[in-house]
């Protein structure tokens, strides 16, 4: 028996079940201990006279304000991730902060950024607002009191890499490439195979904002990407990786494919995301650190983009006033 | 036990072989449902009463868990409420209706309950959300109905009635169940379904 409890242990590691291997890492820290409260939470974080405005709720959840557009990307203000993972840090921001709301953005299925009591929440507040996901994203959605859209991401996972945008509130929400696989529950990536993740690229009156939510990199996807819009600001996942330096974990991108993957997008901004609440199997700031190391570095090809990354805190906002443009 | 080990290795690897180290994450219906149709045979931990007049004790064996039909509650607009043998976790936990089959095999004879080691049963129950819409916890109860020969080859049936928690997408639980038959009154089991 217990050479079979080994055989099966090793066989889920095998499988690349790192969300048990998370979980058994994170357990202690689940029942006895709280995230890291955030001081001085912005309490109006819809603002006027903002062209651009990007406040860092945590982990991949972003709060956006393009104008008078406020739009919520991956809202994921659980204190534990399925119940088992507890967060680092609290989300920089409450629900009941948050004064408008016009669209709400999910990317993919996995918990870190479908959270169902996150939604719920947000529906109890601003019933019947859009809530646009990808083709797959619906098997893994409960019903809730939003405006349900589901966005056809197929022409964006085939070698065209750009989909067919969609339109809500008078924002263009256009599907994008991301390499990352759908599914919720561990196996499921791997038996049922369901894809249901992607990028966005979100235009409204004269900005243009990317949201990739996780992917890998591909270097010729990205590269057609920054060909074909005039990206404003691009927030784009750090980690989880094991060696930042190098190359990402499973279909995530790593600090150093990151700052590629912006330099392919020629955007103006890129605020980093997809790191500091979870932790996977390191320092959930350690693709930070490795970041800041590469653009620090003089002799790094990356150095020249540090004026361009705007890093932000668990609850900060960086604001682009009208009269900026 | 020789027998169980070999099961338990060969289907693990069975599994998951074609698809391990796959990076290929197109939809293959083939293989989802040869992957779906290898887990399915993964078997819950069971513990059931063994008993008579005099003697009584406790019998482990394994149950698996087949769903031919749920029907849930709420879905959201672009799923099927109605589903069949392959069931949708969010659309289970978060509030469903459902017929279910379930084998038993004991590990050993049931000595003083004079009862086959195989038995199968089946019945409806419904499944509640607890909290995170149910995907961290849910709960269910339901009705049962279980076939079980004796000794003497007669046939013997019994009612009983079952509850169950489930957590992690309802992906593992525990399962009590509470028969009308004072041979084997109860049995409680780990449940474990990949969907």
């Amino acid at each position: 028996m217990k050479k079979i409890s080994i055989l099966l242990l090793l066989s889920l590691l095998l499988c690349g079940c790192f969300a048990l291997r998370m979980t058994v890492n994170n357990v202690g820290n689940a029942i006895f201990s709280s995230p890291q409260e955030i001081a001085n939470k912005i309490k109006n974080p819809v603002k006027d006279s903002v062209r651009l405005s990007a406040l860092w709720i945590g982990h991949s959840s972003i709060l956006l304000q393009i104008y008078d557009k406020v739009i919520i990307l991956d809202p994921f203000f659980q204190e534990k991730l399925g119940g088992l993972v507890m967060r680092e840090k609290e989300p920089g921001l409450d629900i009941e902060s948050i004064s408008k709301l016009d669209l709400i953005l999910i990317s993919h299925s996995h918990m870190d950024h479908l959270s169902f009591s996150s939604l719920d929440k947000i529906a109890e507040k601003f019933p019947g607002r859009d809530l646009i996901f990808p083709k797959g994203v619906e098997y893994y959605l409960p019903n809730v009191d939003l405006n349900l859209i589901r966005i056809d991401n197929s022409k964006s996972q085939s070698k065209e890499f750009i989909g067919n945008p969609v339109f809500s509130n008078g924002i263009k929400i256009t599907p994008v490439f991301a390499l990352h696989p759908g599914g919720r529950y561990a196996f499921d990536t791997y038996t049922w195979k369901i894809q249901g993740a992607t990028g966005y690229m979100i235009e409204y009156e004269d900005v243009t904002v990317y949201f990739a939510g996780d992917t890998g990199y591909d270097s010729l996807a990205f590269k057609k990407i920054g060909g074909n819009f005039r990206i404003n600001l691009a927030f784009i996942p750090i980690g989880p990786c094991h060696n930042c330096d190098s190359s990402g974990f499973w279909f995530h991108t790593s600090s150093i494919e990151a700052l590629q993957l912006f330099e392919d997008l020629k955007a103006d901004y890129m605020i980093p995301i997809h790191f500091g609440s979870i932790r996977y199997f390191s320092d959930p700031n350690y693709p930070l650190f490795a970041m800041k190391k590469i653009l620090q570095n003089p002799a790094s090809k990356y150095s020249h983009l540090a004026d361009k990354i705007k890093i932000l805190k668990e609850g900060e906002q960086v604001i682009w006033r009208e009269e900026q443009n | 036990m020789k027998f169980f080990k070999k099961y338990f290795i060969v289907l693990f690897f069975l599994a998951f072989s074609g698809t391990l180290f796959s990076q290929d994450l197109k939809e293959d219906k083939t293989n989802m449902f040869i992957n779906w149709g290898l887990l399915q045979l993964v078997p819950s931990p069971t513990f059931f009463q063994d008993s008579d007049d005099n003697n009584a004790r406790i019998q482990f064996g394994l149950k698996w868990h087949i769903t031919p039909i749920n029907i849930s509650f709420n879905p959201n607009k672009y799923v099927s409420p109605f589903q069949m043998f392959m069931i949708n976790p969010v659309r289970r936990f978060t509030g469903s209706a459902e017929i279910f089959v379930q084998p038993e095999l004991a590990v050993y004879s049931f000595k003083y309950s004079e009862l086959s080691i195989f038995g199968i049963s089946t019945g409806p129950r419904i499944i509640l959300p607890i909290y995170e819409k149910g995907e961290n916890l849910s709960f269910s109860i339901g009705g049962k109905y279980t076939y079980r020969k004796n000794f003497s080859g007669d046939r013997d049936y019994y009612y009983g009635v079952e509850a169950g928690l489930y957590f992690f997408g309802g992906l593992i639980g525990l399962q009590y169940t509470h028969n009308f038959n004072t041979r084997t009154k109860y049995n409680f089991n780990f449940y474990i379904k990949y969907f």
